[in-house]
């Protein structure tokens, strides 16, 4: 069952579709706008004061960039945390990054404080740390189901403590579900530049390091094979955990893309980093970005909702295939 | 000669145990050594520490005269190769994919593997007799493979020192003596090899020296001719018998 295509292929496919899509998504809305409009706002050919050109270029421009953005680095950020804890079901959602992510957010929304994005930082390191804690082996090494049922402890303790938060601070209800299932309907250009940003550290980490990770999630005694573990595992799960803070921190917690996203590429190109790295980025993009324009059809569910809705069974699938 | 790894002085604790006292051992170029031991005597442990990947709480291993502890571990990963126990291998990774692995620490970060990598991993495939496994994945091999698998990695890494825990325990009897013929081989290209063995008779057959890790402490007869009952004896703390069989060779077993 090794069928391992090559790289090019698959990456030129993908970045067709997410182009595809990316002009896709802007034409759907309250307000439908063609496609050859969409071009002609982006390309200047529509003029500036036009309704169509704000609609495009302030409201559902930034939108889908932030998405699709914040799907690569929860797809990125799944296949490192993957690869260096040794754990298919590692992704910032399991192992409670995310909702410590979160929590950081909340806590600083509510109390006013600023540097909203460093509080969500802390707050994802603390959980990996207290999941880590409670989740390694006798042996240093994670055993592998602890650390997820640790992950999800630590996950829904956090949920229920910003859900208490922000409750007790008397938030509008939208608020709290913002937090615990993710929306972009608040996106603007800034969060698309930051995710962007956050996107590129993901995949730049995931390819300078894509030998180290190779060794590590192969199972095999790492240092003997020339990787400093400590340091190269510590340099990956902060970066990682810091992306993934920097998406929470403005769209909220969104489940199963970091998940889903690597497992079906792995399918296709087998688990060696360098063309499982690249190509889960695109397809996590490719992922958020259409469950966000359905979440926005749908009249703003949260895409949470529709990543678990949709992730979540075909997860069951996946793990029903791989018995 | 310089030796190709030397320790000296080296001490482990394991929790409230000293699991290695004081251990001194050099291993030179073309000799393959033997290590010997009861369960839970250490040998992992030694060879963990001889390799830079396990706890050591006192002393100094050299590799061909430099302290392990100066090196990077990409340094030391071309300088020393490990065969572990366990392969461990829970990824589907390809068998030649894995292989491969044991090229990274001597190839660039970013540069692509060479048409020269990919002979050293072909050939270590070879010599291990699964020349036609690479497109199989490590984790649907038997146990037996898994192992020689684990092994052409630490070939394909090409270094001068070569520990193996315990190579050959999930290895037929004709596999394993491919094996010794392979270490034999290696011998022969100037290599420094520290093996972890469980059968006495592999260690009396193949090795150029006999050593047994007791107490924490190695015994080293004065050559493998010296291995006796009592000493085999003193070791596993069981009776034993040691026959001559024609062609000079020996078979030790235990008595029950």
């Amino acid at each position: 069952m090794s069928s391992r295509g090559g790289l090019a292929l698959p990456l030129v496919i993908l970045s067709a579709l997410l182009a595809v899509a990316l002009l896709w998504v802007i034409t759907v809305g309250e307000v439908p706008i063609p496609g050859g409009d969409v071009l002609g706002v982006i390309t200047g050919r529509v003029p500036a004061s036009d309704p169509r050109s704000k609609i495009v270029l302030a409201i559902r421009l930034p939108r889908a960039l932030a998405a699709a953005s914040a799907g690569a680095v929860l797809a990125g950020s799944g296949v490192i945390f993957q690869g260096v804890l040794l754990n298919p079901l590692a992704e910032p959602y399991t192992l409670g990054v995310a909702a410590g992510a979160a929590l950081g957010a909340s806590a600083a929304i509510t109390l006013g404080l600023p540097f909203i994005s460093a509080f969500a930082f802390a707050g994802s390191i603390a959980a990996l740390w207290l999941v880590w804690l409670l989740g390694r082996g006798s042996r240093g090494r994670a055993s592998p189901s602890r650390l997820i049922l640790a992950g999800v402890i630590v996950g829904s303790i956090l949920g229920s403590v910003i859900t208490l938060m922000e409750a007790l601070a008397g938030e509008q209800v939208g608020a709290i579900v913002l937090w615990l299932l993710g929306s972009f309907s608040l996106s603007t250009w800034s969060h698309a530049a930051r995710s962007t940003a956050m996107a590129a550290v993901v995949l730049a980490l995931g390819l300078f390091w894509a030998r180290d990770l190779d060794i590590l999630s192969s199972g095999a005694d790492a240092a003997s094979l020339g990787v400093d573990e400590r340091r190269t595992s510590g340099v990956l799960l902060l970066g990682s955990s810091l992306a993934t803070a920097m998406v929470v921190s403005m769209s909220g917690v969104i489940g199963f893309v970091g998940l889903v996203v690597p497992h079906l590429v792995r399918i296709v190109v087998g688990p060696a980093h360098r063309r499982l790295m690249p190509l889960s980025v695109l397809g996590g993009a490719l992922l958020l970005l259409l469950a966000d324009t359905a979440a926005r059809s749908l009249g703003e569910l949260p895409v949470g909702v529709i990543t678990a809705l949709v992730g979540g069974p075909l997860f069951c699938f996946l793990l029903w295939r791989e018995r | 000669m310089r030796p190709l790894l030397s320790l000296e002085g080296v001490r482990v604790t394991l929790g409230s145990r000293e699991v290695l006292k004081k251990i001194d051992l050099e291993v030179a170029a073309g000799q393959v050594v033997a290590l010997l031991g009861p369960n839970g005597s250490g040998k992992s442990t030694l060879l963990a520490a001889a390799a830079g990947i396990g706890r050591k709480d006192a002393g100094t291993v050299l590799v061909e005269g430099d302290d392990l502890d100066a090196l990077t571990r990409r340094e030391a990963a071309r300088r020393i190769a490990v065969v572990p126990q366990q392969t461990g291998f829970m990824t589907p990774f390809t068998v030649m994919e894995t292989v491969l692995m044991g090229r990274f620490p001597s190839a660039g970060r970013f540069s692509r593997l060479t048409a020269g990598d990919r002979r050293a991993a072909e050939a270590s495939l070879e010599a291990v007799d699964l020349s036609s496994f690479g497109e199989r994945l490590v984790t649907d091999l038997s146990g037996g493979e898994a192992q020689r698998v684990a092994i052409a990695r630490a070939l394909a890494q090409q270094t001068k020192v070569l520990l193996l825990d315990e190579p050959v325990s999930a290895l037929d009897p004709r596999h394993a003596i491919a094996v010794f013929r392979l270490l034999d081989g290696l011998r022969g290209e100037g290599k420094g090899i520290l093996v972890a063995l469980h059968d006495i008779n592999y260690a009396l057959r193949f090795a150029d020296r006999v050593l047994f890790l007791k107490d924490g402490l190695l015994l080293e007869p004065p050559s493998p001719r010296a291995v006796d009952d009592v000493l085999l004896a003193e070791v596993f703390q069981t009776p034993w018998s040691l026959e001559e069989l024609s062609g000079g060779f020996r078979a030790a077993f235990p008595l029950v």
